[in-house]
């Protein structure tokens, strides 16, 4: 034994030894890059910078809105926050990698001394960083702002929460940076197509200007805390803010309007796409991915996006199957406006409900393409809960055209959209309401009447809406409501206007099946005139939490409950996530949200 | 040597001290403690040598007047009930019995080449339950009859139960679903003395053996191992078999197993954990991180057992503060309301990959959402007896009513499709359980 361990010393010994001289362990690693051997030339850079492309969202179930006011059906995603059951956790989305990597690639860049234009990459590291700050402040508002290379002992690891107000100036500056040194569209060659321009940058910062313009006007400083015991407290706030945002939104979307290049992708007029352009945009393929032959290089209006491609990178989501049962609620088939432009209970147009597929007569493209496809509403339908919450509508919106024999299971693999023209007009027409308090009929025409072209509806004017009693700003927020549906929005919307207890509170319905004295193809009168449930097409008991009388387009009826106001319990607290408990173990300065 | 001894002699008075202090607090209570410190009355069993009642296994006499009642008036939900039953093609009298000599389930295997043929028993003794039903409603013997002429060609023709280790859910599910059709028709007349007594003997010659020893040794695997509705079962025809044969010793021992149990099916392994709080309407289940389909059968099953016992006069109902009711809550809020529920982590001893036995734990880190959504036929038994025998607060059976809801009327084997899981459980319950 003793002389085992002898042996063992004495080995340690010599190998420290050798380990001492210095030429051994100051060889450079061949086989992988370090900091030493990179970063000497612009291709580092550009390399260093496509690794931030994964930070964009991608084809997932938990970014289609499931769980918020326009969704009734049983998928899991977002269940906590339309649900109001958020609770603290160890684990969430708080994530500083994606942070550290833009600092990495900015400090390497400010101190790049190499030939070459690296501006570009710098642009992208800028426009990374407001980016994940954006998901951050979106999610537990202020936090922490590091802008420098962190190590192991750095003192900014132990730093209390900055304002959200602090973290939005920082955004904000970055991506002015980034606007400055990002090349613009029509510069990006073909094979870098999918980095993020100039333009890309300014849509980015309308949205981040309209959601804290709106944020502070809507919600207030209620979440902020005081900073010293609960929150991140209101450092930096400028009541002034709220309307230089909103300017700024407006010139934002006006240079991406003007000088983009961008248009909307309305490919009504060929026959054979049978005016379902705002589904087809979503499968965007290759030529055989719609009737008309269009392919990906004919979509010049998204703006921001994550690229997929069926040989190199395929979605690897049933995206099709899933997004079938990834049902409506009534309140989103009833948000719709009819082809008069006007809201359903407004409307001549509209049709009512006694007949399955009366109430998608005369309505807007979108909300048939959205459901049903290239397709029609069904006049045949039966409800039944099932296992996945049937609401008795449809959704295509994201499912391929050719299913099972031009894509199967998880080979979808279009292009997934973060931000596309249509919001960047849709954030422009809010703003100026939000601004001026109006909007003019020229500025209507130059931005959301584009989408209601391609949705086969009247124009919204002035005039329209004076004569029919309608609210210009409620009218825009329908259009965003209609127009983004399950495009990952709705939450962040519902939060800024302050209205997500309001809208999230009341129960998720389907269709309405009325009752002796409004039949339907599910009810019907009795012989002594009591509700009669015809039940072939209504399986009432598998409804559970039966039905509800709420007020529709055609007076106070009954519909199914998919999802029942008693479990819905949202709060002031539930407009921010809670701060992760181990982060504020580890940083004991991190103080919680209110409420949590 | 010496000094350890000097190390450890005081560790082993401070074990031996810390145990004292524990057994002399159950000893003093006479119940012990459980997760959420409400001291738990231990159920005791009576002498072997008390008879045991023969009331009708699931139902008793008096339950049957009132069904007779409410069918004969058309009451519902009992008329619904009974309409289901009426149209289920194995409550017929012109089912015809499909016995075997050896009876497969887990075949194609090491220790049983030929192919299972369980759906055989499966039906048969479906069918013999249902038209023993039938008669007890209608007191036409015509059904009696049939489900006698069933039963009697099972104990004449089968020698055997054969399988892997499979054969141990085989032994459970219908052995239970046939000892409980035997109960029924025990006071009918038309079944001849001898014929009796050779089912009772073939239900203990073919099939207690499998229960017993699956219990007792779990086939020489890790008690912890088989998941809950496979010491279930066996209890449950464990059970039944005691009753249709009158052997308490039989019964006692399954009382006794559900109570203190080395596997699964002691009740605190089957409900492992109580939720505080907000929660604490609300158990979960040892299978409920692994899926629902799974999940919901050990609930069927052990609501099983609670019934037989209860009409025996042994309340594990109401064991540990209505535990099984705290399950049936989880267990339909997450399937039936289709809700979200707290998970606990739970730790299965999986054993070893090649044969299943050892010790080696997985963490099942979430609920298993595989089937959710599965329907069984068993909200009703549970409801009525929480709400209207036990009368417990309307706010602590809000998901089992639920449950009642929409399975109304519960049906029973046949009435869920055509494979095993339809068959897993008696059902009927709209029928069979529905008290005003």
């Amino acid at each position: 034994m003793k002389k085992v361990l002898n042996y063992i010393i004495f080995g340690s010994l010599s190998l420290c030894a050798v380990s001492c001289k210095k030429n051994f362990i100051d060889l450079e690693p061949t086989a992988m890059f370090t900091d030493a051997v990179y970063f000497k030339q612009p291709g580092d850079f550009k390399a260093y910078a496509t690794n931030f492309y994964g930070q964009l969202p991608g084809w997932d179930f938990g970014t289609m809105d499931n769980n918020s006011d326009l969704s009734a059906n049983a998928n899991g995603n977002g269940y906590d926050l339309g649900h109001g059951t958020i609770a603290t956790s160890t684990s969430a989305n708080w994530n500083y990698a994606g942070i550290r990597s833009c600092n990495i690639l900015i400090s390497k860049g400010e101190a790049y001394t190499g030939t070459g234009d690296i501006s570009q990459y710098m642009g992208e590291a800028y426009f990374f960083r407001a980016f994940n700050y954006f998901n951050l402040l979106k999610t537990y508002g202020g936090v922490p702002v590091v802008t420098t290379v962190l190590d192991v002992n750095s003192p900014e690891l132990y730093v209390p929460r900055n304002s959200r107000y602090e973290v939005v100036k920082q955004i904000l500056a970055d991506l002015d940076v980034a606007i400055a040194k990002l090349p613009s569209e029509q510069t990006i060659p073909a094979a870098d197509k999918g980095r993020v321009s100039k333009w890309a940058a300014e849509a980015v910062k309308a949205q981040v200007d309209l959601y804290e313009a709106t944020w502070e006007r809507y919600v207030g400083q209620d979440p902020d805390g005081d900073g010293t015991s609960v929150g991140a407290g209101k450092a930096g706030y400028d009541a002034a803010n709220i309307n230089k945002y909103l300017a700024d939104a407006v010139a934002m979307c006006e240079d991406v309007m003007k000088n983009g290049g961008y248009s909307i992708w309305n490919k009504n007029a060929v026959t054979s796409m049978a005016n379902a352009s705002s589904w087809y945009l979503f499968n965007l393929e290759d030529a055989g991915s719609n009737p008309g032959g269009f392919d990906k290089t004919t979509n010049n209006e998204f703006i921001l996006y994550t690229v997929y491609d069926y040989t190199l990178k395929k979605a690897n989501r049933n995206i099709t199957w899933t997004t079938w049962q990834l049902y409506p609620s009534r309140k989103f088939v009833d948000l719709a406006v009819c082809k008069d432009g006007l809201p359903i209970d407004k409307s001549t147009q509209f049709q009512g409900y006694h007949k399955a597929g009366d109430e998608f007569k005369n309505r807007d493209l979108r909300l048939i393409s959205y459901l049903f496809g290239n397709g029609a509403a069904p006049t045949n339908v039966s409800l039944d809960y099932g296992s996945l919450g049937a609401s008795g509508y449809g959704n295509a919106k994201f499912a391929v055209y050719g299913y099972g024999t031009r894509r199967t299971d998880n080979t979808e693999s279009a292009n997934f959209p973060i931000i596309r023209l249509a919001e960047v007009f849709l954030t422009y027409a809010e703003a100026l309401v939000e601004l001026n308090g109006s909007i003019s009929d020229a500025q209507l025409d130059a931005s959301i009447n584009l989408l209601r072209d391609r949705a086969g509806v009247a124009k919204l004017t002035n005039a329209l809406a004076t004569a029919n009693g309608l609210n210009m700003k409620e009218e825009i927020r329908r259009e965003r409501g209609v127009e983004l549906y399950r495009e990952g929005k709705r939450f962040d919307d519902l939060k800024r206007w302050g209205i997500l207890e309001a809208a999230l509170n009341p129960s998720r319905l389907g269709m309405v099946v009325g009752g002796a004295g409004y039949t339907t193809d599910f009810k019907t009168a009795s012989s002594t005139g009591a509700d009669s449930v015809i039940a072939a097409k209504y399986k009432a008991s598998s409804y559970v939490f039966g039905e509800e009388t709420v007020q529709t387009a055609a007076g106070n009826l009954k519909c199914i409950v998919i999802d029942s106001k008693a479990n819905h319990t949202i709060a002031k607290k539930h407009y921010l996530f809670p701060i992760p408990v181990t982060q504020m173990t580890y940083n004991p300065k991190l103080l919680q949200n209110p409420g949590y | 040597m010496n000094h350890l001894k000097r190390i450890c002699l005081p560790v082993i008075i401070m074990a031996c001290l810390f145990c004292a202090v524990c057994c002399k607090k159950n000893g003093d209570s006479g119940g012990s403690t459980d997760d959420d410190n409400v001291v738990v009355k231990y159920i005791d069993t009576l002498s072997p040598t008390t008879p045991m009642k023969h009331e009708g296994g699931l139902n008793t006499q008096a339950d049957f007047t009132r069904i007779r009642q409410k069918v004969s008036a058309q009451a519902e939900p009992w008329f619904s009930g009974w309409q289901k039953l009426v149209a289920n093609s194995h409550a017929q009298t012109s089912y015809v019995a499909n016995p075997t000599v050896k009876l497969v389930r887990g075949g194609n295997s090491a220790e049983e080449p030929d192919p299972d043929n369980y759906s055989r028993a499966m039906n048969d003794a479906h069918a013999a339950y249902q038209l023993a039903l039938r008669w007890k409603i209608s007191t036409d013997t015509i059904y009696a009859r049939t489900a006698v002429t069933i039963l009697n060609a099972w104990a004449n023709t089968c020698t055997k139960l054969s399988g892997n280790s499979n054969v141990a859910l085989g032994a459970g599910i219908y052995g239970y679903a046939f000892a409980v059709a035997g109960e029924l028709l025990r006071d009918f007349p038309g079944w001849q003395a001898a014929d009796f007594t050779k089912f009772k003997q073939w239900m203990l010659n073919v099939w207690y053996p499998i229960n017993y020893s699956f219990l007792s040794g779990h086939f020489g695997c890790h008690p912890e191992h088989a998941w809950s509705n496979w010491d279930l079962c066996n209890m449950a025809s464990a059970m039944a078999i005691g009753i249709l044969t009158d052997n308490r010793s039989i019964y006692n021992y399954v009382i006794n197993y559900y109570q203190r149990g080395l596997g699964n099916g002691n009740n605190y392994k089957t409900i492992f954990h109580v939720f505080p709080g907000a929660d604490s309407t609300m158990a979960e289940m040892q299978e409920s991180g692994r899926d629902q389909g799974h999940c919901t059968l050990s609930l069927a099953l052990l609501t099983t057992i609670c019934q037989l016992a209860w009409n025996q006069g042994d309340d594990l109902w109401g064991f540990r503060n209505n535990i099984v009711l705290k399950a049936s809550e989880y267990v339909a809020r997450y399937n039936v309301a289709n809700l979200s529920v707290p998970y606990y982590q739970y730790s299965w001893h999986e054993g070893d990959p090649w044969n299943g036995c050892g010790v080696k734990t997985t963490l099942l880190p979430e609920i298993g959402s595989g089937g959710r959504g599965t329907m069984r036929p068993m909200w009703a038994m549970i409801y009525n007896h929480y709400a209207k025998i036990k009368k417990v607060p309307q706010l602590n059976t809000t998901y089992t009513a639920l449950g009642v809801q929409k399975a109304q009327p519960e049906g029973g084997g046949g009435d869920y499709g055509p494979n095993s899981g339809g068959f897993d459980q008696l059902g009927f319950g709209t029928l069979l359980y529905s008290l005003e």
